[in-house]
C-alpha cells in the first residue's frame, strides 16, 4: 500500500455528522475492500511459503 | 515480566531491494542538531516513504475480523478538528484552568496528563504548528494481555488502547473549542507531523528509556500516548526526574530480551543529542511482522503494576547518598 492508497485526512473546519461521514466513507471502503482481498492475499501467502520452509519477498 | 525463551529474531519476509538505511534517515550518528524526518508510517501528507512496503506488510498482519477496530479509529482520525464556539471563556487564572482541562481528561478516561509549551523540535522537520500548548496524555494498557506479545492479543490490545486514545484526544479537542479556543486532536493516523513522545517528556510524563520509550512513575512503559494541541492558557508542567535514568544504565532486561538485538547498551548520538536509542533497520522489521512485538516495553522492571513509585523513591535516594559520600 503506497502511501497515495492511503486515506487522505482532511483538516476541515466544518464538523458536521454528514460532512464527516462524506469524507470518511469513500477511503473506508476502499481500505476495508483492500484488507479483505490484498491483505487476506497477503496473509495466506505467508501463511503457505512459511509453511513449505520459504520467506515472503517484499 | 520474564520470557519463556527468547522468540527467533529471523522475519518471515526479505526484501527484493532493501530500502534506505533507517537509521540514517533518523540521524543517528549525527552531532549537529536538527529535526527529525518521516521515515514509517505514510500517509498522504508524508507522501511516499521509503519502508512504505514494510508498512503495508504490518497493516495485513492483522487478520480480516479486525476492521472494525481499524475502521473506528479511522472514522476519528477524521474528526481532528472543527468549529470553535463563538463564545470565547476568558481565562484569569491559568492554573486554574490547567487543573479543570486536567480533571476532564481523566474524566474522559486519560490515566496521566501533563502540560508544556509548543516547541519546533516537537515537529517533523518543514512542518509547523499553528497552536501554543501542548496537552500530553497517556492511556494504560492491560498488563495481563500485554504479557502476551508479541502475540496477536498483544497487537489487540494496543489498537484498543490507540483507538481509546483517539476518541480521548477528539472529546477533549472539542471540549476546549466549545471554550471559545482553537484546539485540534491528534488522533492516531492523523497526526504524523507531531512527536508524542518529546512533547510528554515537556510535559512531565515521564522520561526517555533504554529501550526507546516513555518511561512513566504511574504504569512503567505499560501506555500509550496522545496529545491535544491548542491556544487556550494554561500554567505549565515541569519535565520529571523519577531515577529512569540510573537503573537504564545498569539494568539490561531490554536489551537481553529483544529478538533482533535492537537495543543498545550505550548512548549514541542522533540528531545532536546523545541519547538511548532503538536500531531502525533492526526492530521494524521484527515489529512489522509480530503485531507490534511489545517485548522490551513488557520486560521492563518499571512496567510491574505499583512497582514506579517505591522503585523511583528507592533510585533517588540512591543518587543522593552517593552524592553525599563523593
Amino acid at each position: 500500500m503506497k502511501s497515495t492508497q492511503q486515506p487522505i485526512v482532511p483538516l476541515v473546519v466544518d464538523d458536521s455528522l454528514w460532512t464527516q461521514l462524506w469524507h470518511f466513507l469513500p477511503p473506508a471502503f476502499l481500505y476495508t475492500v483492500r484488507h479483505l482481498t490484498t491483505g487476506t492475499r497477503i496473509r495466506f501467502r505467508r501463511r503457505y511459503l512459511k509453511w513449505k520452509g520459504k520467506k515472503y519477498y517484499i | 515480566m520474564k520470557l519463556k525463551s527468547k522468540p527467533p529474531a529471523e522475519s518471515g519476509f526479505v526484501y527484493r531491494s532493501l530500502p534506505p538505511s533507517g537509521n540514517k534517515i533518523n540521524g543517528l550518528g549525527e552531532k549537529s542538531p536538527r529535526r527529525a524526518s518521516y521515515v514509517f508510517h505514510s500517509n498522504a501528507k508524508t507522501g511516499p516513504l521509503p519502508w512504505d512496503d514494510m508498512q503495508a506488510h504490518f497493516r495485513y498482519t492483522y487478520p480480516g475480523w479486525m476492521l472494525p477496530e481499524l475502521l473506528t479509529s479511522m472514522w476519528l482520525a477524521f474528526r481532528p478538528q472543527g468549529k470553535v464556539s463563538g463564545q470565547r471563556r476568558e481565562v484569569n487564572d491559568p492554573a486554574a484552568m490547567a487543573a479543570e482541562i486536567k480533571a476532564k481528561a481523566r474524566d474522559l478516561g486519560t490515566g496521566i496528563v501533563g502540560i508544556c509549551k509548543m516547541r519546533d523540535e516537537f515537529l517533523v522537520g518543514g512542518t509547523s504548528s499553528p497552536y501554543r500548548y501542548v496537552i500530553a496524555m497517556g492511556l494504560p494498557m492491560d498488563r495481563e494481555i500485554m504479557l502476551e506479545a508479541p502475540h496477536l492479543k498483544a497487537g489487540r490490545e494496543v489498537l484498543r488502547v490507540y483507538r481509546r486514545c483517539s476518541r480521548l484526544t477528539v472529546d477533549l479537542a472539542r471540549h476546549i473549542r466549545s471554550m471559545g479556543w482553537p484546539a485540534q486532536g491528534l488522533p492516531i493516523n492523523s497526526s504524523g507531523e507531531y512527536l508524542h513522545i518529546p512533547m510528554a517528556i515537556a510535559a512531565g510524563l515521564g522520561e526517555l528509556g533504554k529501550h526507546g520509550s516513555l518511561i512513566s512513575k504511574e504504569y512503567g512503559s505499560n501506555f500509550r500516548l496522545t496529545s491535544v494541541v491548542t491556544d487556550l492558557p494554561m500554567a505549565l508542567d515541569e519535565p520529571i526526574d523519577i531515577g529512569v535514568e540510573d537503573l537504564c544504565t545498569r539494568c539490561r532486561a531490554c536489551t537481553t530480551a529483544c529478538p533482533p538485538d535492537a537495543l543498545s547498551d550505550e548512548k549514541q548520538w542522533v540528531r545532536g543529542t546523545e541519547k538511548w536509542y532503538v536500531d531502525f533497520d533492526r526492530c521494524v522489521p521484527y515489529f512489522s511482522d509480530n503485531y507490534g512485538c511489545s517485548i522490551c516495553l513488557e520486560v521492563c522492571p518499571w512496567s510491574e503494576p505499583d512497582r514506579g513509585p517505591g522503585l523511583s523513591e528507592k533510585l533517588l535516594s540512591l543518587r543522593s547518598k552517593t552524592a553525599q559520600t563523593t
